[in-house]
């Protein structure tokens, strides 16, 4: 029955042919209005948290990458067409809705959101993690951070910095920005306070010397 | 000493869709002795297989109670003294040879250096001394039947219960079979064995138990159940006359038979017999052969089965 | 004792024959050393997605294989009538049936190990340490591995294959939400609807006191992780399912 086989054989051949030039012929014309990355939707966290049956980390890792592609690829798009990076917020949300103590996402995603401009997104993925993590320093940091770099707004800055301040592991030079954002904030006289503790507290010849650089560009002198 | 000892046993199922209880045995009761081998012989359906599986354990009776040994069947201990092949036994077809009877032996608690010592010793014993490290399944259906009838020694048991343990063998298979258990016999050993070929039993047993329809029809041996009465005999004569064919014909209880220059029929009593040869020795003809036969256990079977119908 | 562990062992000898076995290890061996891959593209996240990625696929597979080995564990031996010279032994129903879940489980424990350590070598290879933090989320996994295997070999001793996963891997899913579920459900319901709810919540294996995988990624200390009173519930669960089995199997006539 060899003859049948090689009909067979040449049918397999033909159709594996066509099914791939149809195929192409779809790819060229997709696109349109969407760009290639955009997904056209996304679950909510909680039928997510359902459906993953336990796994939610790993989902929120999938996620997490997904983010980051979309990220890049509208920055790609960005030449061809107008990347809105409408779903970035989204997808950062339901990453972190999944797992709540990814740290790494809401930092790394807090920034890509700043970098696209979409403060108020930003903001409300720091605070999430804030309230979903309150012992950890880097969320109020980076808030603080945001505020003070970005928004100018001295005197959220230094509210969220003042936490920052209490949090264990915190980075050192948060206290020695503190009494700075009192300053900026327009509050001098507790700023110079704070600045003169600082300088009786340290023998760190260093630190003495740029803090009495800055006390003497305000007109305070210090005594040796 | 009674080996086996059933009272009374009763078995219901409850099968279809409306749970209809069927009663597969009715009040079954025998008795095997110690060193006897016991033909357990019936029609296919008959309750044979059930018999067996109530002895093992592997189900429970609706009524009535079993012992071997002496021990309830329900005694777990009490089946280290009994080796046990099923009817078209299925085995793990992953194990090797020795492995599979390794297996079994260190279910059986048999000491490690023992164990190796019986699994070769059983391996040619059966005929299996090159396939022990063979798999399973790699086993023709024979390979199978000798390696299952192994594992049912591999604890030198007292007593050894088969299944069917020659159907589907060839007559050669079916020759080692019988006389492997003639040599359990020799040792001491107790074999309770079912079947539906008559032959078998006839040959090797000492006693027969008839079932049928889960009912106990006959139990005695065999000489008890064929009867020493010679049911007919058989006469071989040559150079018969043409004419004194339907005199022959007429006396004989079967049609007679041409072979050759011979021609054979059968009589029913021994009288009759005598008349006949003094009419055909009268006549010239000569006598080739007398032949008594008595009942076969077949017969007796097979008017025991039909009787049921 | 020793009868226990003949069947036990014979058990995972017919695991590690069967070929099945084999693919799925591979390929789960193949899918954590693709979360390599994924790693380089995580954005910084890495070391999270190594781990949550790999111990995500040991309890994944894990469970695969827990599930569709467990639910034929009793049943191809009825049905293929393998049963019939293992009961004719001196040996107690339950001690079969407490040998073929061991079997089993030491099929299970060793695949966990070799998957454990394969991720741990990844792990060396990518960031120069060895975490032995994982044996704990390993662990637990196994663990719950455990108990899924109760549940399919109580279901293997009376269903169908086809029956068993289903109901398996349904008590699986129900298991594994059961505090969502239960929370969901009680905002919905009656009094009497949530007294019935409570009672179901209580008998149903609660899998997600398990789950500490994502707490062990995350870097916690292990000392508030793992819960003793976990692993208590966890041998208590398994030790009655089996009891349950063993009575289902002590009472079977095998036709």
């Amino acid at each position: 029955m060899r003859g049948v086989s090689v009909l067979w054989a040449g049918l397999f051949a033909v159709a594996l042919v066509a099914s791939v030039l149809v195929g192409r012929s779809l790819e060229v014309r997709g696109g349109g209005a969407r760009l290639p990355d955009d997904p056209l939707y996304l679950p909510s966290a909680t039928f997510l948290r359902y459906a993953s049956l336990g796994y939610r980390h790993m989902l929120a890792d999938f996620m997490w990458i997904r983010a980051t592609q979309y990220f890049g690829s509208q920055l790609e798009a960005r030449t061809r067409f107008q990347g809105r990076y409408q779903f970035l917020f989204p997808m950062l949300d339901l990453a972190t809705s999944l797992d709540p103590q990814y740290i790494h996402a809401y930092r790394f995603g807090g920034l890509l959101l700043i970098v696209v401009r979409q403060y108020e997104n930003a903001i409300s993925l720091y605070e999430k993690g804030y309230a979903s993590n309150p012992g950890r320093w880097e969320m109020p940091h980076d808030l603080g951070r945001l505020y003070y770099l970005d928004l100018k707004d001295y005197a959220k800055a230094l509210q969220w910095w003042k936490i920052t301040n209490e949090l264990p592991g915190r980075p050192e030079y948060i206290p020695r920005f503190i009494p700075l954002l009192y300053f900026e904030a327009g509050q001098r006289e507790i700023a110079i306070a704070l600045w003169l503790e600082m300088y009786q507290a340290t023998d760190n010849a260093l630190i003495r010397h740029m803090i009495r650089g800055r006390l003497e560009s305000f007109g305070v002198k210090v005594g040796e | 000493m009674v080996v086996v000892k059933t009272e009374g046993l009763t078995k219901e199922y409850r099968t279809g869709f409306w749970r209809t209880r069927v009663r597969v045995l009715h009040d079954l009761s025998l008795e095997v002795q110690q060193g006897e081998v016991f033909g357990y012989l019936g029609p296919n359906g008959a309750g044979k297989t059930t018999t067996l599986k109530l002895l093992l354990g592997l189900i429970y009776p609706t009524a009535g109670r079993a012992w071997i040994l002496g021990k309830d069947v329900f005694d777990v201990a009490v089946k280290a003294q009994v080796g046990f092949l099923p009817e078209n036994p299925y085995f793990y077809d992953y194990l090797t040879g020795r492995e599979f009877l390794d297996f079994y032996g260190h279910l059986f608690g048999v000491p490690y250096r023992e164990r190796r010592q019986r699994i070769e010793a059983l391996l040619q014993l059966v005929g299996l001394g090159k396939a022990g490290d063979l798999q399973l399944r790699k086993y023709s259906k024979g390979m199978l039947q000798r390696v299952g009838l192994a594992q049912a020694l591999i604890n030198d048991p007292q007593l050894i219960i088969l299944d069917e343990p020659t159907s589907g063998l060839d007559p050669v298979g079916r020759k080692q079979v019988r006389d492997l258990i003639l040599d359990l016999k020799a040792r001491g050993k107790t074999v309770f064995f079912s079947t539906h070929i008559v032959p078998d039993v006839e040959l090797i047993c000492d006693r027969v138990g008839i079932i049928d329809g889960g009912r106990l029809a006959r139990v005695g041996s065999v000489d008890d159940l064929v009867g020493s009465e010679v049911e007919s005999i058989e006469i071989t004569v040559s150079g018969l006359e043409e004419s004194l064919w339907d005199q022959v014909a007429a006396r004989s209880i079967r049609p007679p038979v041409r072979r050759a220059e011979r021609v054979v029929f059968a009589v029913k009593t021994e009288k009759e017999a005598a008349q006949v040869i003094e009419l055909l020795l009268g006549r010239g003809a000569s006598i080739v052969a007398v032949q008594p036969h008595r009942q076969r256990l077949e017969d007796v079977f097979l008017r025991e089965v039909a009787g049921r119908e | 004792m020793s009868r226990i562990w003949v069947i036990a062992l014979n058990t995972f000898k017919e695991a590690v024959r069967d070929r099945i076995l084999y693919a799925i290890l591979a390929f789960a061996t193949a899918m954590i050393g693709s979360t390599f891959v994924l790693a380089t593209i995580g954005a910084g996240s890495g070391e999270k997605i190594i781990r949550d990625i790999g111990l995500g696929f040991i309890s994944l597979f894990g469970t695969l294989i827990a599930i569709f080995i467990g639910i034929g564990l009793v049943y191809k031996e009825i049905d293929r009538r393998t049963i019939y010279t293992i009961v004719s032994k001196p040996i107690h129903r339950y001690q079969f049936v407490l040998g073929k879940y061991l079997g089993l489980t030491l099929t299970l424990f060793v695949n966990v190990i070799i998957m454990t350590w394969a991720l741990m070598g990844l792990i060396y290879i990518g960031e120069g340490l060895w975490d032995f933090r994982l044996f704990a989320a390993s662990g637990m996994i196994l663990l719950e591995l455990m108990v899924i295997t109760g549940i399919a070999i109580l279901f293997s001793a009376f269903s169908t294959p086809t029956l068993s996963a289903i109901f398996t891997l349904s008590l699986f899913a129900i298991g594994r939400l059961l505090d969502d579920l239960r929370l969901f459900g009680e905002q919905y319901a009656g009094d009497v609807g949530r007294a019935v709810i409570r009672a179901v919540y209580y008998l149903l294996p609660n899998l997600g006191r398990f789950n500490i995988s994502g707490e062990v990624v995350h870097g916690l200390p292990l000392s508030e992780v793992v819960s003793p009173m976990a692993v208590v519930y966890g041998f208590l669960y398994v030790t009655a399912l089996l009891a349950l089995t063993a009575v289902i199997f002590q009472n079977k006539d095998f036709r």
